[in-house]
């Protein structure tokens, strides 16, 4: 199979989410200046100008808000169907991620959602399940 | 609904009720191929000057009678499609325009004979339909299903044939579609149209014109 393409892990604004999943964690950048959630990550907070800002660990658990189902071949590393699903963080509802599920599950809204973290060529990146099937160990 | 303009034949077959039959991009919100816009080289050019001064030009004016554009809540520098954090994914900045446009113009979309509605996809006319208050939220669907957007209906939309009939670009063959409606001169021209509404993208910022006859 052609290799799945990654994400860069090393990016002033978003590095510190790829540091933490590769150690098994989840996290959502805070600003120190007002305490607004900033996501997507970023190093600035656009609302009050600041430039200090700290990574919130969560649990890395949510529900689902949405979701479709892929079946118009895209890229050769992601055979359809497949089904993207956008996660609402149990502890920072405001705050959605992105999954990939195989296949057409079924879902409905406001489903149990966990992730736990796997090994793509090097790269860790969450990897989002629904809740009733047991996550596998970090790396 | 489909186009009738000359010189576009290969997408005059496009049309709602035929778009269930293509197939299937994506479930369950079943978008299919005829869903997605078009991808089309071209272009238009529209003349703007004062009213006084079109008066005096061969063609009839369109009058622009107000303009209005709006953001969604807290946009992001380059967040082109911001799913993971707006508000809800079935809201667009289509409201907000919409409460400026029709406050500017003294209009309410009782008022509006024709529209021009951005379809980059079908899914955002249903979403603005909703939005510019022509049907109520969430009943986009059933109001197009109806036929409430074909020439016989309460609204007749992109009588061009828009972004998935007519081809793409980028809407400004909307604002050129509502001008013949202004002036009399569409393929799918609606009977005493007097003012028409041209909207345009609908994220993450939006915007938004009423035309109507010099009167
Ligand atoms: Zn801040």
């Amino acid at each position: 199979m052609t290799r799945r393409p990654l994400p860069v892990t090393d990016d002033l604004d978003t590095g510190g989410f790829f540091e933490a999943v590769a150690r098994g964690e989840l996290v959502v950048r805070r600003c120190d200046g007002c305490d607004a959630v900033l996501h997507m990550p970023r190093a600035y907070c656009a609302t009050c100008g600041s430039w200090e800002g700290r990574w919130q660990p969560v649990a890395a658990t949510g529900t689902v808000y949405s979701w479709t189902v892929v079946e118009h071949q895209v890229h050769p590393a992601f055979p359809v169907p497949y089904t993207v699903v956008l996660v609402k963080l149990d502890d920072v509802p405001g705050t959605r991620l992105v999954g990939h599920l195989p296949g057409r599950p079924a879902l409905r809204p406001g489903q149990a959602m966990a992730a736990d973290f796997e090994d793509v060529d090097g790269t860790v990146l969450p990897r989002w399940r629904t809740a009733d099937v047991s996550p596998a160990p970090a790396p | 609904m489909p186009t009738r303009r000359p010189g576009t034949r290969p997408n005059a077959s496009r049309s709602w009720t035929n778009t269930a039959s293509t197939r299937s991009c994506s479930t369950p919100t079943s978008l299919r191929l005829f869903d997605f816009c078009l991808e089309t080289d071209g272009a238009c050019a529209v003349v703007v000057t004062s009213t006084e001064r079109a008066r005096d030009l061969r063609q009839s004016p369109a009058v622009i009678r107000a303009v209005a554009q709006a953001s969604i809540p807290n946009p992001q520098p380059g967040i082109q499609f911001p799913t993971l954090f707006r508000e809800s994914i079935t809201s667009l900045p289509a409201t907000a325009v919409a409460r400026t446009l029709y406050a500017r113009a003294g209009l309410g979309p009782a008022d509006i004979d024709v529209a021009q509605i951005y379809d980059c996809f079908s899914i955002t006319v249903l979403l603005q339909l909703e939005d510019w208050g022509f049907c109520k939220k969430g009943e986009g669907g059933p109001f197009v299903a109806s036929g409430e957007i074909g020439l016989g209906g309460s609204l007749p939309i992109n009588t061009g044939g828009g972004h998935l009939s007519e081809g793409y670009i980028h809407g400004m063959n909307h604002i050129v579609e509502g001008v013949r409606q202004i002036r009399g001169t569409s393929t799918s021209q609606v009977a005493g149209a007097e003012t028409c509404l041209v909207t345009a993208t609908p994220l993450p910022p939006g915007s938004a014109l009423i035309l109507t006859a010099d009167r």
